[in-house]
C-alpha cells in the first residue's frame, strides 16, 4: 500500500504559543466560573427543571423519579455527602462519580438528564438576619 | 491502491476505534469526573486521516458513535447525540487543522477539543450553561494534555507504518 | 535564529497578558465592606457591595453614613441623657417649638397613625414606658389603673405641627416617644445619603429593620434570613430583599420587661398602656422605612382582621406575616418566604 506522506510531523512554535493561549483562557474561566466553600444543601434538576432540594446534613435517601413517575436513580446522602448508589443508565458513569461535598461539585447523569449540584451554603449566601 | 482496499483499511480501523472505546469503558478512572476520558479510539480516527483522507475519517469517527450505541443501547438517546456532535465537532476541527496545516500533535489535540466544545454545547443547551461552564476549564485543560499524548502516540505510529510499508 | 525570535515574542505578548489579567482580577474583585456600630439602642450594620478598587471610598462612606444616623438617633429620642429636639420638645411641652425637619417628617407621618388604628399606636407614650422602666428597677408589676393613667388624657391629634415655620406643639399632659418610628426614619434618611454619595449596592440592617438598596451583583435580590422566635440560632425562613424594599419584625422575644419570671413585650397598646401579646412577632415587607417600622408595631397591637384594614387605608405595598402564639404563621398571600426545612411552624 502507497500511504501519502506526512509532512509536519513535529510541533512548531506557533502551534505552542496556541497550547499556551488555550491554557489561559482555562485558567481564566476557572477564575470566572469557579463555585467553592462546603455545601449545605443539593439541588437535584432533570432537563433543568428543578425537582427538589435536599438538606445535605440530615442522612436520608433520595430516588430521582421522572415526571412520569418512573424511578431514574437512588441518590444517598451521608456524612454530609450525596452519591448516586443505582441508576437504570448504560454508562453508569453517576455512580463511579461517587461521593461530592463542595459547593459547585456536580454529579451529572446524561442518558437520565439528571444534575446533582451542590449548592453555596445558607450561611454563606445570607446577606442579613432579621431579628 | 483499489477501492476494497480502502474499505478493508477503514473497517479495520473502525473495528480498532471501538475496540478502543470499549477498553476505555472497562478501565477505572483517575479523573475528577469519569465522564472525561483519554480517548484512544481517536487514534484510529488519526490515522485514518493521515493515511486515507479526511472523508474516510469522518466515516470512522461517526460510523464508531453509531455502532456503539446501537451494541449498548442508547442508539437515538440523549446521549446519543451528545457523542454524536461531538464527533461532528471533532471532524470539523481536524478539517481546521488541515487548513492551517498543524502537526500531527496539534490536529491531535484539536479534535480532542472540538470533541469537547461539541459535548460542552450540547450540555449546556439541555442542562442549563452554568453546570458546563464550571467544567469549561477542565474540557480545555483536559483536550490539550490528553490531546497531545494521543497526538504523540499517533505520530509514532505514522512513522512505524510509513517505514513498514 | 528563528527560534529565539519566536521566544521573544511569546514573552512580549504573554507577560503583559498574564499582568493584565492579575491586575483585572484585583481591580474588578467584588468585595462587600461592612461596619457595625451600636446606635438607636440596637446593632446597626451597614454593608456596602463594590469593587476591591473603592475600598477606602466605600469605608469612609459607611462612616459618614452612620453619622446620618447618629444624627437622627439625637433629634429623635426622649430619654434624659439626649440633648436634641425630641427631648426638648418633651420639656418645653404646651407651648410651639422650633423643631428641625426630621422631627416634622417623623411626626407628620407616625401621628396620623393614632386614628388609622383606633388608638393603638401611640406616639405619646414616652410616660407608659419611663413607668414600666422604673417598675422593672424596683420589680412592681404597673396596674392597669397605673398604666392608664399614664396615658394621659390627651393623644397625638392633640399635637400642633406647623410646617411651614417648623414648629410643634404637644399638649402639656403628653410627652412624645419616638421609640417605633426613629430606626425606621433613620434607614431612610441613610439611604438617601447613600445614593447621594453615588452608592446604589447596600444592605442596612437595624436589628429588627432590613433596608436593601440594588442588589449584588450575581442575583437581584438579598437573601435574608427570618430569626426563629423561639431560638435565635434558628430561621424561620429567607426572604428575597429587593432594590427598595424594607422587611422589619416586631415580637415580643428579644425586648421584653420581667416581672417574677413572666415577660412582658416592649410594645405598649397606645389604649391601655399596657403590653399586648397576641402574636410572637409580626414581619412587615414594604418599600419605606419608617412605614416598615410603625406598621410592624401598629399590626403588633391589632388583630389580623383590624390590620388588614389598617393595610387597606395606607397608600404603601405592604406583606405581612404572622407567628401567633400557638405557632401557626400566618401570611398575606405576596409575601414570598422560602420555609426552613427543620422549622416547626404550621403554615395557613
Amino acid at each position: 500500500m502507497n500511504f501519502p506522506k506526512i509532512t509536519n510531523i513535529r510541533v512548531n512554535k506557533k502551534e505552542l504559543l496556541i497550547v499556551v493561549i488555550l491554557t489561559m483562557i482555562a485558567l481564566i474561566s476557572f477564575f470566572l466560573f469557579r463555585i467553592s466553600g462546603q455545601g449545605a444543601m443539593v439541588e437535584i434538576k432533570i432537563a433543568q427543571k428543578l425537582i427538589g432540594t435536599y438538606d445535605l446534613s440530615i442522612d436520608q435517601e433520595v430516588p430521582i423519579l421522572d415526571d412520569k413517575g418512573n424511578l431514574l436513580m437512588i441518590s444517598v446522602i451521608k456524612d454530609g455527602m450525596i452519591k448516586v448508589v443505582s441508576s437504570n443508565c448504560p454508562d453508569k458513569i453517576c455512580i463511579d462519580e461517587g461521593s461530592i461535598n463542595l459547593a459547585g461539585q456536580t454529579i451529572v447523569c446524561l442518558p437520565n438528564k439528571v444534575v446533582i449540584k451542590i449548592i453555596g451554603n445558607n450561611d454563606e449566601t445570607i446577606d442579613g438576619v432579621l431579628q | 491502491m483499489i477501492k476494497s482496499k480502502y474499505v478493508v483499511v477503514i473497517g479495520a480501523l473502525l473495528a480498532l476505534s471501538m475496540i478502543f472505546g470499549y477498553i476505555e469503558m472497562l478501565l477505572p478512572s483517575f479523573l475528577p469526573n469519569p465522564a472525561f476520558k483519554i480517548g484512544f479510539s481517536q487514534i484510529p480516527i488519526l490515522l485514518t486521516f493521515y493515511l486515507i483522507n479526511l472523508k474516510s475519517s469522518a466515516t470512522v469517527s461517526i460510523g464508531k458513535v453509531l455502532l456503539m450505541s446501537l451494541l449498548f443501547g442508547y442508539f437515538l438517546n440523549y446521549l446519543f447525540f451528545v457523542n454524536i456532535i461531538g464527533a461532528i465537532f471533532s471532524i470539523f476541527f481536524i478539517w481546521l487543522s488541515k487548513q492551517l496545516k498543524f502537526s500531527v500533535p496539534m490536529t491531535s489535540l484539536m479534535s480532542s477539543l472540538g470533541h469537547n466544545l461539541g459535548q460542552f454545547i450540547v450540555i449546556g443547551y439541555t442542562l442549563g450553561w452554568s453546570i458546563a461552564l464550571f467544567y469549561l476549564p477542565l474540557i480545555i485543560v483536559f483536550s490539550i494534555i490528553f490531546g497531545l499524548i494521543i497526538g504523540f502516540i499517533s505520530k509514532i505510529l505514522l512513522i512505524k507504518i510509513e517505514k513498514r510499508f | 535564529m528563528l527560534i529565539v525570535n519566536v521566544k521573544k515574542i511569546t514573552f512580549i505578548i504573554l507577560i503583559p497578558l498574564i499582568i493584565l489579567t492579575l491586575l483585572y482580577f484585583y481591580i474588578n474583585h467584588n468585595i462587600t465592606v461592612s461596619q457595625t456600630q451600636f446606635l438607636m439602642n440596637t446593632t446597626i450594620e451597614i454593608k456596602l457591595y463594590g469593587k476591591n478598587i473603592d475600598k477606602q471610598k466605600l469605608e469612609k462612606i459607611i462612616n459618614n453614613t452612620f453619622d446620618v444616623i447618629k444624627e437622627v438617633e439625637d433629634n429623635s429620642t426622649s430619654y434624659n441623657e439626649y440633648t436634641g429636639n425630641a427631648a426638648s420638645l418633651n420639656k418645653n411641652r404646651g407651648s410651639y417649638y422650633q423643631v428641625n425637619q426630621e422631627l416634622i417628617d417623623q411626626l407628620s407621618i407616625s401621628a396620623p397613625f393614632y386614628n388609622l388604628t383606633g388608638g393603638e399606636f401611640n406616639i405619646g407614650l414616652f410616660r407608659t414606658v419611663n413607668l414600666w422602666r422604673d417598675s422593672v428597677t424596683t420589680n412592681t408589676l404597673p396596674t392597669k389603673e397605673q398604666a392608664l393613667n399614664s396615658l394621659g388624657a390627651s393623644t397625638p391629634n392633640d399635637i400642633f405641627i406647623d410646617v411651614f415655620n417648623s414648629r410643634i406643639k404637644i399638649p402639656p399632659d403628653m410627652e412624645i416617644d419616638l421609640g417605633a418610628v426613629s430606626k425606621g426614619y433613620s434607614l431612610d434618611e441613610a439611604v438617601k445619603f447613600l445614593k447621594h454619595s453615588g452608592i446604589n449596592k447596600a444592605l442596612i440592617n437595624a436589628g429588627g429593620n432590613i433596608l436593601a438598596l440594588g442588589s449584588p451583583d450575581d442575583r437581584d435580590y438579598y437573601t435574608i434570613a427570618v430569626q426563629d422566635p423561639h431560638n435565635i440560632s434558628r430561621m424561620i425562613g429567607t426572604v428575597k430583599l429587593k432594590d427598595n424594599q424594607v422587611i422589619a419584625t416586631s415580637g415580643s422575644y428579644n425586648r421584653y420587661y420581667e416581672f417574677d419570671g413572666k415577660k412582658y413585650s416592649h410594645i405598649f397598646s397606645g389604649t391601655s398602656g399596657y403590653p399586648t401579646d397576641l402574636y410572637k412577632s409580626v414581619t412587615v415587607l414594604t418599600n419605606k422605612g419608617i412605614i416598615s417600622d410603625i406598621l410592624s408595631t401598629s399590626l403588633f397591637l391589632l388583630s389580623i382582621e383590624d390590620g388588614e384594614k389598617l393595610i387597606s387605608k395606607i397608600n404603601y405595598p405592604v406583606e405581612v406575616l404572622y407567628v401567633t402564639n400557638d405557632d401557626k404563621i400566618i401570611k398575606s398571600e405576596g409575601f414570598e418566604i422560602e420555609f426552613s426545612q427543620d422549622n416547626q411552624y404550621k403554615s395557613e
